[in-house]
């Protein structure tokens, strides 16, 4: 029994000692734990701090970006709905215009050569024009429209092949003022299209642009006629015997300073007239219809040039042109030029077949091959001739046209042999 | 004489002709053409104002 209560006391001292280190390092761990409570207590305060600074500034930013967002646009700096002002109401005006320019590749026998022209069978040109409606019936307007021909096909030739070649600046094709009424006609006053001009240059083949509707001078006007066994043409500055020279479609007055009256159209045939500055005067009538499916178009002039005592003095010339439904097209012209003080005189004849169809869906492609034949135009007893190919391509949603031709000119003069003249004509016309 | 060829020629064509009742436009080869320009679209002309 004392064994047991001695074991009792010695086992209770001993855990007491034991307990004494115990309960000694658990002091120093409850101190330190406290401590290090207090340092988190303290960083997650400092953390939380933090935070919310951060909230707060989140929400600031998201409030600057919601303002923004729900800010309205500036509205646009306002455009005037005119650049000019108009007098008044049912008045328009706009401008217009074109690039035509062209690859002329020949051979005259002599050499062969290559040049870029402007197409002088439509030039380079721009336009303004604008008119008022007077009343229900009666328009006024004007037309100002001027070319600029670089390096004309009409002009270059063998000899010239500087930067100046023709008027190489802007030239006049119309400055008018008009008056139109529906029922009385319209009268035209300046420098434009004289009634006559076009009689014989109506086609309704599409290949106008590279065939040059009876006047085959467009595409090479100014290229000159070498004698068989030369190289050059016979000239000084241009070529004694040009294309142009020799080619003459009689086609009227052309554009001319001139007062000139059109009647309205009856079933769809007119009738003009024009007197030009320095006396020279026309008539002449058109007609475009439709006779079944085939539409019909024609013109027959008659200028009367013995006020400026211009060779030949009268003048007669016409052309006609009927397009069929299925797209071929025939067309005709023939004039005849005399002057009463002299024997002399000149004519032409000049056929085209023609077939316009749509290969494409761009737009329509024209094809043609004519013949025409041009007598003393510059010489007495010239006889020449000219056969070609042409083709047009429309691209119609960009105003464009992309056109070729192949034309073959043949001159017959007593005495003297020329060679001939071949040409590859093609080129491209932008309307803007 | 060549201007009485012409005043036939007016009368002969005006007769034929004058049975019809249907016109049509026509334009030259040598004028600007008619329809959509490549800048100026449709309108095929550049119109500053029209009221």
């Amino acid at each position: 029994m004392r064994s047991i209560l001695r074991l009792r006391y010695v086992a209770s001292r001993a855990a007491m000692f034991a307990a004494v280190p115990v309960l000694m390092s658990t002091a120093t761990l409850a101190d330190s734990t406290t401590e290090r409570l207090l340092e988190l207590e303290s960083l997650l305060a400092k953390q939380q701090a933090q935070i919310e600074a951060q909230n707060r500034l989140l929400d600031r930013l998201s409030k600057e970006l919601s303002d923004v967002a729900l800010k309205p646009e500036p509205a646009p700096a306002e455009i005037p709905k005119d650049i000019v002002r108009s007098r008044g109401s049912k008045v328009k005006a706009s401008f217009y215009g074109q690039v035509n320019r062209a690859f002329l590749f020949y051979d005259d026998g002599g050499e062969k050569d290559v040049r870029f022209v402007d197409a002088d069978t439509s030039s380079t040109r721009v336009g303004f024009k604008g008119s008022v409606k007077a009343t229900k019936n009666t328009k006024l307007g004007t037309t100002i429209e001027l070319q600029f021909e670089s390096n004309s096909s009409g002009d270059v030739d063998q000899f010239d092949n500087t930067a100046t070649i023709g008027s190489n600046s802007f030239t006049e094709r119309k400055l008018e003022v008009f008056v139109d009424n529906k029922s009385m006609g319209k009268i035209s006053l300046g420098q434009g299209s004289t009634a006559s001009d076009g009689s014989s240059e109506i086609d309704q083949s599409g290949t106008g642009l590279a065939g040059a509707a009876s006047a085959p001078d467009g595409p090479a006007g100014g290229l000159g006629f070498v004698v068989s066994g030369d190289t050059t043409p016979t000239g000084t500055g241009n070529p004694d015997t040009r294309i142009k020279d020799v080619f003459d479609n009689l086609d009227g007055l052309s554009r001319d300073d001139r007062i000139r009256y059109d009647t309205p159209s009856f079933g769809g045939f007119k009738l003009h007239t024009s007197i030009v500055d320095g006396g020279e005067w026309d008539l002449a009538a058109s007609y475009g219809g439709t006779l079944g499916s085939t539409k019909l178009r024609g013109k027959l002039g008659y200028a009367n040039k013995s006020g400026t005592a211009t060779f030949p003095e009268e003048v007669l010339s016409g052309s006609i042109s009927a397009k069929l439904k299925n797209g071929l097209s025939v067309t005709a012209a023939s004039g005849k030029g005399e002057d009463d003080d002299s024997s002399n005189e000149r004519s032409f004849t000049y056929g085209k077949i023609g077939y316009q169809t749509k290969i494409f869906s761009i737009g329509s492609s024209s094809f043609s091959v004519d013949y025409g034949r041009y007598d003393d135009a510059d010489a007495a007893n010239d006889e020449a001739t000219t056969h070609g190919i042409a083709f047009v391509q429309k691209i119609s949603d960009w105003g464009a046209e992309f056109y070729g031709s192949y034309r073959n000119y043949e001159l017959k003069r007593p005495g003297t042999n020329f060679n001939d003249i071949d040409i590859v004509f093609t080129g491209t016309r932008i309307k803007f | 004489m060549i201007l009485g060829r012409f005043i036939s020629a007016l009368i002969i064509g005006g007769c034929l002709l004058a049975c019809t009742a249907n016109t049509t436009d026509y334009s030259s080869h040598e004028e600007v053409s008619e329809g959509p320009g490549l800048l100026s679209g449709k309108d095929g002309e550049f119109v500053i104002f029209e009221r």
